[in-house]
C-alpha cells in the first residue's frame, strides 16, 4: 500500500514538472500566455507587479526565476529590454525565447520602432497566434488545444472592437484631429483609420518642458485637435493645463502595464479604452 | 694601408623606411575608400518598407493567414478554395479578389497584397505596384512584417 501511495506521489511529481513553465515580462503577455495555455502550462511574470519597464534592472532572485523557465514571451522590440538584454547576456540554458512581435508588421523603422504593439487588437491577435505556435512546438502534445484556445481568445478580442466599430457608423472621420500624450496608441487607432496628429511626451512618462508645452498648445490651437488620449494610472499635471488653455476634450487610456497580473486584464482594460474611444467618437 | 676589400654601407638616412611606410598608409587608404564605397552603394539596395498606414491592413492579412491554416487543419476549408470560404479582411471598402484557385489579392493604392496557397501551406507577401496583378507577377515582394 506504502509502495503504490509513494509510485503514485512520483507519478504526480512528474507530471508537474513535465508542465511547461513559461515566464512572461509584461502584463499583456500574461493574459495572452494564460488564455493560450489554459491549465495545461503555468505562467509566471519574471518580476513582481508595480515595477517601471523602462528602467527596471534585473535582480538575482528575476536570474533564479528565469533559470528556471522552459520559455519566457517576450515584446522584444523596446518595451522589455531589461529582459532581453539579460537574457541576450546570459544565454540560459534549455530557455526558449519566444519574440512574440517577430511577425507583425511594425509602425516605424530601426530604432524608431513603436513598440505598443500590445495596446491594440488586431497586432495582440498576431503575438497571441505567434505565441501559440511556438508553445505547441514545445509541447506537441498541447498543440491542438494551445492553437484551439487561441482561436477562441482572437475572437473575444475582436468582439471587444464593437463599440467603436457601431461609433463609426455613417461618421467621416477624416476631419477628426487627435493628439496623445505618447505614442503608445498609434497601433489601436490605426485599426479604426484614425491617425495621431500631434504626441505630446517627448519619453514615456517624461514630462514637456515649459517650451514644449507651449508648443504643443500652440499646435493644439493651429491644428484644431479635437481630443486628446492621455494615460490612465499616471500623473500627467500639464494635461489639465493643456485642458484649460485649449478646451480639449481629455480621454483616458490603459497602458495596461499596472496593477497585479491576470487572466482577463488584456480583455477588461482593452474593452476600456475601446468604450472610450466610442465615446470620443460619438461626441 | 687600409685594405680596398672593406665593404661600404650607405648610411641609415630612413629613405626606404620612409618609402615603404607611405605605400603602407596608401593601401590602408585604398581599402577604406573601397570598402566605404562598397558599403554606400548597398545602401540604394535594400529592401522598400511597407508605410506605416499599411501596417494594420498587413497585420489583419498576417492573422488571416493563420487563420486559414488552422481552418484547413481542422478540415473547415479543404480545395478547390473558394474566396467566401476564407475569413479574409475588407480595408476601406476595397475586398480580396480571387485571381485562380491559388490566389486572392487585394489591391490597395500603390500596394498589392496577396494571399497564396503553396504546396508546403498558406503564404502572404505585398510589393509596390500601380495596379491589381496576381501572385506569379514579376514584382519586388516582401514578406509582411518587412
Amino acid at each position: 500500500m506504502r509502495l503504490l501511495l509513494l509510485s503514485l506521489l512520483v507519478l504526480l511529481s512528474s507530471q508537474a514538472n513535465a508542465r511547461l513553465q513559461v515566464g512572461i515580462t509584461l502584463h499583456p503577455y500574461y493574459s495572452y500566455v494564460s488564455n493560450i495555455v489554459g491549465d495545461k502550462a503555468d505562467v509566471l511574470p519574471l518580476i513582481d507587479s508595480g515595477f517601471n519597464p523602462h528602467n527596471y534592472q534585473l535582480n538575482p532572485a528575476d536570474i533564479e526565476r528565469l533559470n528556471g523557465l522552459d520559455a519566457l514571451v517576450v515584446n522584444g522590440i523596446g518595451h522589455d529590454m531589461f529582459a532581453t538584454n539579460t537574457v541576450d547576456r546570459l544565454q540560459p540554458k534549455n530557455l526558449t525565447v519566444i519574440y512574440a512581435n517577430k511577425d507583425v508588421p511594425l509602425i516605424g523603422h530601426d530604432e524608431k520602432v513603436n513598440p505598443h504593439t500590445f495596446v491594440s487588437i488586431d497586432a495582440a491577435i498576431r503575438q497571441v497566434y505567434t505565441i501559440a505556435k511556438e508553445l505547441g512546438a514545445l509541447d506537441p502534445d498541447n498543440k491542438a488545444y494551445f492553437l484551439k484556445n487561441a482561436l477562441q481568445y482572437a475572437k473575444k478580442l475582436r468582439a471587444l472592437k464593437k463599440p467603436v466599430q457601431q461609433a463609426l457608423l455613417n461618421k467621416d472621420v477624416s476631419k477628426l484631429r487627435i493628439a496623445s500624450t505618447h505614442g503608445a496608441y498609434a497601433y489601436l487607432l490605426q485599426e479604426f483609420g484614425l491617425t495621431v496628429s500631434a504626441v505630446i511626451e517627448p519619453a514615456h512618462g517624461v514630462a514637456p518642458t515649459a517650451s514644449q508645452l507651449e508648443e504643443t498648445i500652440e499646435t493644439i490651437r493651429q491644428q484644431n485637435i479635437d481630443v486628446l488620449f492621455t494615460e490612465l494610472n499616471m500623473e500627467n499635471k500639464y494635461v489639465d493645463l493643456i485642458e484649460r488653455e485649449t478646451g480639449i476634450k481629455i480621454y483616458y487610456f490603459s497602458h495596461m502595464t499596472h496593477g497585479a497580473y491576470s487572466k482577463d486584464q488584456v480583455e477588461q482594460e482593452m474593452g476600456h479604452n475601446l468604450s472610450k474611444l466610442a465615446e470620443a467618437l460619438s461626441s | 694601408m687600409p685594405n680596398s676589400n672593406i665593404e661600404i654601407i650607405a648610411p641609415a638616412d630612413g629613405r626606404g623606411e620612409t618609402r615603404n611606410f607611405l605605400l603602407v598608409c596608401a593601401a590602408v587608404l585604398i581599402s577604406a575608400v573601397s570598402l566605404l564605397s562598397l558599403i554606400h552603394s548597398a545602401s540604394p539596395k535594400a529592401l522598400s518598407e511597407l508605410p506605416n498606414h499599411l501596417s494594420n491592413l498587413a497585420t489583419q492579412v498576417s492573422n488571416a493567414v493563420e487563420e486559414i491554416e488552422l481552418f484547413e487543419e481542422a478540415e473547415l476549408i479543404s480545395a478547390p478554395y473558394q474566396l467566401a470560404d476564407l475569413p479574409l479582411p475588407t480595408y476601406q471598402s476595397q475586398s480580396f479578389i480571387q485571381q485562380d484557385e491559388h490566389c486572392f489579392s487585394l489591391f490597395q493604392g500603390q500596394y498589392v497584397f496577396v494571399i497564396e496557397r503553396h504546396e508546403a501551406g498558406w503564404d502572404a507577401h505585398w510589393a509596390p505596384s500601380e495596379q491589381a496583378v496576381d501572385c506569379h507577377a514579376s514584382l519586388d515582394w516582401h514578406s509582411l512584417n518587412q
